[in-house]
């Protein structure tokens, strides 16, 4: 399996605009695969498209459904024959592709300017880290929140109320920050046994709801978010993800048989 | 899953990243420990990012996949998933007070690595 590192410089005045759509690229790669061909373009944008594309699509989802894929078939799949087989919900993404389509021809025009370039990663990068290292860092992780935790409740006096706006103002940050936010923030307003305002009650330990909320804010900020990206961009990625994982073999079988 | 190809354009935002989300995260622990020194809060929430992004930049050079795990309040304990603090097995639905770390590969699928710390929780009121 070839790795890839894509170098770019970062020239753009805004670079935070520039991951965005660096990152939709990246989205657009994967949906590349099966998108129809834009008869408009010449073939020389069309093969450097398909470069990186192809190239996009290993460096981000490094994997053998992708290997094997020969890069003449990127973007080379017939819409239609695919809409045959797609559910609705798949049949209304497919419409929306040839808007993406030109979505992504616009995108790659500011790359070039850039002059990304891909280059092989060196193998030591790779074996950089292993296992036990993540374990240790993420036991690292855990014994800060639980420790800190600690001392932070420790250092607040119980007999601090909470007010109903600020526990409607809490409800609301959490649901914000994402899908754990929102699982808590529905627990906490349907249980008596964990609920914030039992914070301020001198008989309960706040801790591990704390932990928890501090832990859900972790994973949906920092261990589900692509750092630094919007949103909307992540939405998209997390789709491609169970996309691939979904029905990617399926799709690569079926587009090899074209 | 963006991997190595936006990480080196990722390191230039992280500063800011991780500013602006200690700062919610502060907000949040704010209005749920009112008494508690914002500076404590603050420290706390710093500390607890840094660690946290450390993790997910090393993630993002890797050739398997790592990512956290959450477990849903209205799941039922689930040894190979979960580890719990409480000294009985939970009965009940779980609060999960940590997420676990899984890795996924294509020779071995889906590993476990480090199970979500989970504290029994009985939800008396869905039942």
């Amino acid at each position: 399996m070839n790795w890839f590192r894509v170098k770019i410089p970062i020239r753009a005045r805004d670079p935070q605009s520039f991951v965005d759509k660096l990152a939709v690229i990246v989205f657009l790669a994967v949906e590349g695969l099966h998108t129809g061909i834009d008869s408009e373009m010449t073939r020389e944008r069309r093969w450097y498209l398909q470069d990186v594309l192809f190239q996009a699509a290993q460096v981000c989802f490094p994997d053998p459904f992708y290997t094997e894929i020969p890069k003449s078939i990127i973007p080379g799949i017939i819409v239609e024959k695919f809409q045959t087989r797609a559910d609705a919900q798949t049949a209304s993404r497919i419409a929306a592709y040839p808007e993406q389509w030109r979505r992504l021809y616009s995108l790659v025009e500011p790359l070039e300017r850039y002059g990304a370039s891909i280059t092989p990663i060196p193998a030591e990068i790779i074996t950089n880290y292993t296992d036990p290292i993540y374990v240790q860092k993420f036991q690292l992780l855990f014994s800060i929140v639980r420790d800190r935790v600690e001392d932070l409740v420790g250092s607040q006096m119980n007999d601090v109320p909470i007010s109903t706006k600020a526990v409607e103002e809490a409800l609301k940050l959490l649901r914000r920050s994402g899908d754990c936010g929102g699982d808590s923030a529905e627990m906490l307003q349907k249980s008596a046994s964990y609920s914030f305002s039992r914070l301020s009650d001198p008989t309960f330990s706040p801790a591990s709801l704390i932990r928890h909320i501090v832990a859900g804010f972790l994973v949906d900020r920092v261990f589900r978010n692509a750092l630094g990206v919007d949103d909307k961009v992540v939405e998209g990625l997390r789709f491609i993800e169970d996309s691939i994982v979904n029905r990617g073999k399926f799709l690569v079988c079926w587009t090899n048989s074209l | 899953m963006l991997k190595q190809a936006i990480r080196n354009a990722l390191r230039l935002l992280l500063s800011n990243f991780q500013d602006v989300h200690a700062i919610k995260l502060t907000n949040l622990l704010q209005i749920l420990l009112p008494a508690a020194s914002k500076d404590l809060l603050e420290s706390f929430a710093s500390r607890v990012l840094e660690a946290a992004v450390d993790i997910r930049m090393a993630a993002m050079e890797e050739k398997a996949l790592y990512q956290a795990f959450w477990i849903k309040h209205s799941q039922k304990y689930d040894d190979q998933r979960m580890r719990t603090l409480a000294e009985r097995l939970p009965q009940g639905d779980v609060l999960c007070i940590f997420p676990g770390l899984e890795r996924s590969d294509a020779q071995h699928g889906q590993i476990t690595l480090l199970k979500a710390f989970v504290e029994n929780y009985v939800v008396v009121e869905w039942r």
